[in-house]
């Protein structure tokens, strides 16, 4: 249970600004960003975070619900509150037309980076002996530390792996939506409603429900833009109220 | 050796042990036997260190075991296999089988050995242990405690739940698997069994061993067998 995860996102879209006005590269800030990030988030987990890994998911949140504020203040202090922006590079910084419309190149790029991601999650989640081992880790951590892994080490892995997901994220929607204080609490919203409504634990679950969400509000954005921004909670009561563990959402063993 | 002395251990404010001894050596079958409460199961979960023992001494070839958390356990050489079987679900018997050995993946050779003592699994190489009958999550949750090759198997409840012919080729494995210098220690709640398998029987009663013998020294114990066993 990590409340900060999209505070990472935030961090990393806020570094890459950094990196990338001083090195004049998008892709130096898409390589060096999410790995501090994650080495930043590394430092805490062995510091702060991982010492609650048997304390139950309150401690868990109200730890990172009060991360996720020191996070933010820190951000303010170092970047100011102003929203910042980064430059596409440039060569995906033109348009191209798509049944009538013209959207920008950038776009596809996203796109691409976000399938390329979760196709790259799920091999390895599916067919490399860490995936393996993270599979039954969580289905039982007990009997996984009875066969002779080192539990409290695969948790630290995942948590990095996802800090690293979240950090390239924030990376890649920097030159899209910008950089802003609030956009961690934005994503935070619309990550519970994905999971929660995918189901906890699983990869289809959750990109089935991002899939809907964001039509969801495209066409919400389009005809009832004053209603849409509830829309994504419509979403979610609608599925826990047929299926209240989620799409695919499993009972814990 | 496998040599436990004078185990407490406990959840929360409730002591489970107060007293257990036990020792083993290479190639014994050693039947943990009580009723249900007992503090079998605590014996097997505090020797493995899924809980810390409060006293006593734990050690497997001199070597120290108690406070150690499971995984160091398990590196040290000891294999476990619960009473619910903990298999797995999601994966496959393959993939549970390659999970037993923490080293890394293991040599076709030793899955080949391990699939020796339990035939049934070679045709459901492929299938998720999910959908394994009892007796095949059993044999596989036995197969998977041996993939590191340890010196030291804990069992729990073996037969619980399980047919009749499935409990006589898991007693094979066990003659085999002992055979081969592994030592078992087996926590049973039926006298029957423990008499089939074991080489010697601990009795546990309130936490404590009351007995420690054959199965023909316990048999002139009537006021063992009625006082901790008989229901």
């Amino acid at each position: 249970m990590n409340a900060a995860h999209t505070s990472f996102y935030m961090l990393a879209g806020y570094v890459a600004t950094s990196i990338a006005a001083a090195t004049g590269s998008f892709w130096v800030a898409l390589a060096a960003a999410p790995v501090l990030v994650a080495a930043v988030g590394l430092a805490l987990e062995r510091a702060v975070l991982g010492r609650l890994y048997t304390a139950g998911h309150t401690a868990q949140l109200l730890l990172t619900v009060g991360l996720a504020y020191v996070i933010a203040e820190a951000t303010k202090m170092l970047w100011g509150d102003s929203a910042l922006s980064v430059a596409p590079p440039p060569s995906l910084a033109g348009h191209f037309s798509l049944l009538g419309a013209t959207l920008p190149v950038y776009h596809l790029f996203v796109i691409a980076a976000a399938v390329a991601l979760l196709g790259a999650v799920a091999a390895v989640l599916r067919f490399t002996r860490l995936g393996m081992v993270i599979r039954a880790a969580a289905a039982n951590p007990d009997m996984t530390a009875a066969l002779g892994y080192n539990v409290r080490h695969i948790y630290s892995a995942v948590f990095v792996i996802g800090l690293y997901l979240a950090a390239f994220a924030g990376v890649v929607m920097a030159p899209m939506a910008g950089v802003y204080p609030s956009m961690a609490d934005d994503q935070l919203v619309q990550a519970f409603i994905v999971v929660v409504a995918g189901g906890l634990g699983s990869l289809p679950g959750a990109f089935i429900v991002a899939m809907l969400l964001g039509l969801v509000q495209g066409f919400g954005n389009i005809y009832a833009a004053d209603e849409a921004v509830y829309f994504p909670f419509f979403v979610l009561g609608a599925v826990l109220l047929f299926r209240p563990l989620g799409l695919f959402g499993a009972k814990a063993a | 050796m496998f040599e436990i002395e004078n185990l407490q251990a406990g959840y929360g404010a409730t002591r489970i042990l107060e007293d257990v001894s036990l020792a083993a050596a290479a190639g014994e079958i050693i039947c943990l036997l009580g009723r249900n409460g007992a503090g079998k199961t605590t014996t097997m979960k505090t020797v493995m260190g899924l809980l810390p023992p409060r006293g006593g001494r734990i050690s497997l070839g001199g070597a120290r075991l108690g406070g150690l958390p499971p995984h160091a356990v398990a590196r040290r050489g000891v294999g476990y296999v619960p009473e619910e079987r903990a298999v797995f679900p999601s994966l496959t018997v393959a993939e549970n089988l390659v999970m037993g050995d923490w080293r890394g993946r293991p040599a076709p050779r030793k899955t080949d050995e391990i699939l020796g003592y339990f035939p049934r699994l070679r045709d459901k190489f492929g299938t998720r242990g999910a959908v394994l009958s009892g007796g095949e999550q059993q044999m596989l949750a036995i197969g998977r405690a041996l993939m590191a090759s340890p010196r030291l198997v804990l069992v729990d409840e073996p037969a619980e739940g399980l047919a009749p012919v499935v409990v006589q080729a898991l007693e094979e494995s066990f003659y085999r698997l002992a055979a081969a210098g592994l030592c078992i220690v087996i926590a049973e709640s039926k006298l029957a069994v423990a008499r089939r398998i074991a080489t010697r029987i601990h009795v546990m009663g309130k936490g404590r061993t009351v007995f420690a013998g054959t199965a023909a020294e316990l048999q002139d114990r009537h006021d063992i067998r009625r006082e901790f066993l008989e229901v």
